[in-house]
């Protein structure tokens, strides 16, 4: 490239077609003999040269095998632009299944736990798959794109759990997670800003509803929810370099800021979202029997419709729909110091649980924390928290409380300005 | 669109569908019995051969139909009889040097020393073993229930206080092929291979692959629950249209040529069946007796069960390796060497242990054999004609090109019977892929499921289920493919009934 086409390109846009910024092309050259097949693989999302240029720190970590920012620029104030303004990030390695087919529905209605056939047309509700002796497999957002189109997105993969339930069903299930790119756009000034980059019909959009939009002629389907203020936009994976500039672009007066894994993760925290691999382990994978936990155990008893037909887990959830949950999961803070997950409760000196998923939240001034509880002692007074994170050190315990809603009270108020 | 209701229908006319009509019929149930054929029987039937002549479609022994079950039905009363004694077994040789395997005093005159004390220990072995065995078959299967572990408790305590067997011969013999243990016995190469007849005819293993010794075992004691190796007088036909009498008699309803297409379900429990021509009879109970996999898939279809017990079910194996031979003959069979009562015995032709190893290889790989064991029996239908039923054990899943099977059995008998290709007025091989077809048996597999040690008992038809399926309430299953299998006994149709009057009870 000479110095004089350097000059003709504008600096804040990507050429997709420039020499720097694609991938090196060694990558993708036959491996040499004796090289391991892996060594120079490298999985990266439709975005990442987007996301990889606003990266100031090389902070990286692994989701579903990708490559993912974990911090772009700094944690406080990519934290404070989704609480204040606008953080943009990249969920392009969810899982992501196209469920369609004349039996589209009954395979779903066979496979969750709820009664889906109700859900409207551009709707997304939470769901949750069991297996046959009523353990939580997974648990995702489906959305209803058509009459006899679904899309499943969950944390983690399940193609396999999902193919193995097709038989019998005249429906097609097919992983979409590589050709389908993810944006999510998050915090209080995230509905101004989509209808200012040409998103028409943003402003009419209710919670758990989607629609399509086609800001700057590219299709995008977008859906808000189910974190609060947050909108998901799924484009193809073409397009979603071109979106994420056009986002940085005309977001500018609205003090968008790309965000990384951890700040978006505080944000699931603060709105009490339990996540697959922190706070559950999927039923195939959980390490022990004890790790196993139901629908009510992770307090998705909500999630459960025992008439609706046939489903996996129906006939052990039954059984134990009656009886109270051996686990309930409590949404927490405390003050404190140092990384507390895995930190034991307690109430009196008597094993209450332990906490799966903590952060400290710069907006509460305390620490905010998912944890696993017997359910007998979930509506102690006394539930206290390890003050130290090793056993063998432990110099106390700090009291808990239940975790207010603050960051839903905080975006109704600034959405009400 | 016609409605009928009943207290129970029956899917299915073999004699498994017959018995588990009747018992319902007898306890004063209202009973529908809907065959998709124009006759009943199901593999038990009998087929036109050529016109005028009849012969085993499928079946032709009774081997393990218990006489309560003659007693329960009054199945005397309806012209079931049978010879004294079950029938002899004969293993041919083509110098006329037979082995008379039920015959102790003509055995101790073919045999060597050594090789006569080792019969007697084989048989006594397998007699007592049979023995521990039988109560398991004679009842409904247990899981791992408290019955199970008496019958366990039990099964040490004898085995401890016994001097014929132990547990640690029994752990060894479980897993062992027969090939392997007839090996270590005996001497004789002919003996060995008609030993092993039993162990391999209608299984899918070759006399090498472990488990077979266990399947002899379970034939043997599968054979004590009934009368034995039998064949009804007046033909096998006799045990249908006993059993289809009978249950006339009861009250059932007996609707031939009615093809079921549906099990239709209101909220996980039984309401009726629909038939191929759109009529719905409605009951709160339905027996299948068809393979387990064809009532699930294509019946019932697989929403109805969740997927990892849809999973198991499907994992069911049934592949037969047996073809069917019949053929019509205008005079007696002469064999050399056997006298004219030995033309009522159970004929066995055997090529040795070797080379059945290689029949089962070649016949798995698709290809015709060159030798095959075969288990023949001979019945007269009057006015000087006679059938030769027979059971080729290792046949392709088709007929090859090059081979012609029946020209290839007929040249083989010729060996043993000369001029018997001569006699031969017509015949019918049926491959299994045709016996797939015909008798609606997944794979060809005579069993519904093939009889191997993971697929008996509390596996059968797959771990989870047995005759009652608790996630389709009043669906039940009543074929061969539930405990305890095959062998004409009737039981897996009675302990169908059995399960229905049980739910009916707790009600």
């Amino acid at each position: 490239m000479t110095g004089a086409d350097e000059d003709k390109m504008p600096p804040s846009k990507i050429d997709f077609a420039d020499e720097a910024v694609r991938p090196d092309p060694v990558l993708f050259d036959e491996t040499q003999a004796g090289e391991p097949v892996f060594a120079r693989h490298v999985l990266t999302s439709p975005l990442h040269i987007s996301v990889a240029r606003a990266s100031r720190t090389n902070l990286w970590e692994e989701w579903n095998g990708v490559t993912t920012p974990q911090i772009l620029s700094a944690f406080e104030d990519e934290y404070r632009a989704l609480h204040t303004h606008a953080g943009l990030s990249d969920v392009s390695p969810l899982a992501k299944y196209r469920i369609s087919g004349r039996d589209a529905g009954a395979y779903l209605a066979h496979l969750l736990t709820d009664d889906v056939t109700m859900l409207a047309v551009h709707r997304h509700m939470q769901v949750v798959f069991c297996e046959e002796q009523g353990f939580v497999v997974g648990d995702g957002t489906l959305f209803r794109l058509d009459e006899v189109e679904y899309r499943l997105v969950a944390q983690r993969p399940h193609l396999s759990w999902l193919l193995d339930s097709a038989p019998g069903f005249r429906v097609k299930v097919e992983d979409v997670s590589a050709s389908l790119a993810a944006i999510r756009l998050a915090g209080p000034l995230a509905r101004p800003l989509l209808a200012a980059a040409g998103f028409g019909g943003i402003e009419e959009l209710k919670e758990n509803a989607c629609v399509w939009c086609r800001p700057g002629g590219m299709p995008v389907y977008v859906t808000r929810g189910p974190l609060p203020a947050a909108y998901d936009l799924w484009i193809d994976r073409e397009d979603a370099g071109v979106l994420w500039s056009r986002l940085m672009q005309k977001g500018e007066p609205y003090g968008v800021t790309p965000v990384g894994r951890q700040a978006c993760d505080l944000l699931r925290l603060e709105a009490g979202l339990p996540l697959e691999g922190h706070d559950y382990a999927g039923a195939f994978y959980a390490p022990g029997k004890e790790e196993r936990l139901t629908p009510y155990d992770l307090g998705w008893g909500d999630r459960v419709d025992l008439v609706h037909g046939v489903f996996n887990g129906r006939a052990a959830l039954r059984r134990i729909a009656g009886t109270p949950a051996r686990w309930t999961l409590l949404h927490l803070e405390f003050e404190g110091s140092r990384d507390a997950v895995y930190r034991r409760l307690t109430t009196e000196k008597a094993f209450a649980g332990w906490i799966t998923s903590a952060a400290y939240s710069p907006l509460r001034g305390r620490h905010v924390a998912l944890a696993r509880v017997l359910t007998a002692h979930a509506s102690s007074p006394h539930l206290q928290v390890a003050a130290e994170p090793r056993s063998g050190f432990e110099t106390g315990f700090l009291p808990v409380r239940k975790a207010t809603d603050l960051l839903r009270s905080s975006v109704q108020a600034s959405e009400s300005r | 669109m016609s409605v009928k209701s009943y207290d129970a229908i029956i899917i299915g006319g073999g004699h498994n569908g017959l018995v588990a009509a009747a018992y319902l019929a007898k306890a004063d149930l209202r009973v529908l019995l809907l065959e998709s054929a124009s006759h009943l029987g199901g593999a038990a039937a009998e087929a036109e051969i050529a016109p005028g002549i009849y012969a085993p479609a499928l079946a032709h022994l009774v081997e393990a139909m218990p006489r309560s079950i003659e007693r329960d039905l009054k199945l005397a009363k309806y012209g079931l009889q049978y010879p004294k004694l079950p029938l002899a077994t004969i293993a041919l040789e083509q110098e006329g040097r037979h082995l008379h395997l039920s015959n102790p005093e003509k055995m101790a005159a073919s045999l060597g020393e050594a090789d006569k004390a080792a019969l007697k220990e084989f048989q006594r072995e397998i007699t007592f073993y049979a023995k521990l065995l039988l109560p398991l078959l004679a009842q409904p299967a247990l899981s791992a229930g408290a019955d199970m572990r008496a019958y366990l408790h039990r099964l040490v305590l004898r085995l401890f206080a016994s001097r014929r067997g132990s547990l640690a011969q029994l752990l060894h013999l479980m897993p062992i092929s027969i090939g392997d243990r007839l090996d270590a016995a005996f001497e004789n190469p002919h003996l060995k291979a008609a030993l092993a007849a039993d162990a391999l005819l209608g299984s899918d293993q070759g006399p090498y692959e472990p488990g077979t010794w266990f399947h002899l075992l379970y034939r043997e004691a599968l054979r004590r629950l009934g009368r034995g190796q039998s064949v009804p007088i007046g033909g096998i036909g006799m045990l249908t249209s006993a059993l289809a009498s009978a249950a006339a008699a009861l009250g059932v309803d007996i609707q031939l040529g009615t093809r079921v297409i549906r099990i239709i379900t209101r909220s996980e429990s039984v309401t009726g069946v629909e038939t191929e021509t759109g009529a719905v009879y409605s009951a709160p109970v339905v027996i299948s007796s068809l393979d387990p996999i064809l009532t699930f898939e294509t019946l019932l279809g697989r929403a109805a069960l969740e997927t990892q017990p849809a999973r198991r079910i499907e994992k069911n194996l049934s592949r037969g390796l047996s073809a069917k031979i019949n053929l019509a003959l205008d005079a007696r069979p002469h064999f050399r060497g056997l006298d004219e009562q030995d033309l009522n015995a159970r004929l066995l032709v055997v090529p040795s242990l070797g080379e059945l190893d290689r029949a089962y290889v070649q016949a798995k790989r698709g290809e015709e054999p060159l030798d095959a064991l075969y288990e023949i029996v001979v019945s007269e239908t009057g006015a000087g004609s006679y059938i030769l039923s027979a059971i080729k054990h290792y046949a392709p899943w088709e007929n090859g090109e090059t081979v012609n099977p029946l020209e290839a059995l007929l040249h083989m008998l010729d060996l043993y019977a000369p001029g018997i290709e001569r006699s031969v007025v017509s015949g019918e091989y049926l491959a299994p892929h045709a016996i797939e077809k015909r008798f609606s048996l997944r794979g060809g597999g005579w069993y519904q499921g093939n009889m191997r040690v993971d697929q008996l008992m509390a596996f059968r038809p797959s771990p989870g289920f047995s005759q009652d399926v608790p996630a389709v309430s009043g669906l039940y299953l009543g074929g061969v493919g539930c405990h305890p299998g095959g062998g004409l006994s009737g039981l897996p149709g009675k302990f169908a009934a059995a399960a229905v009057m049980a739910r009916r009870k707790r009600k």
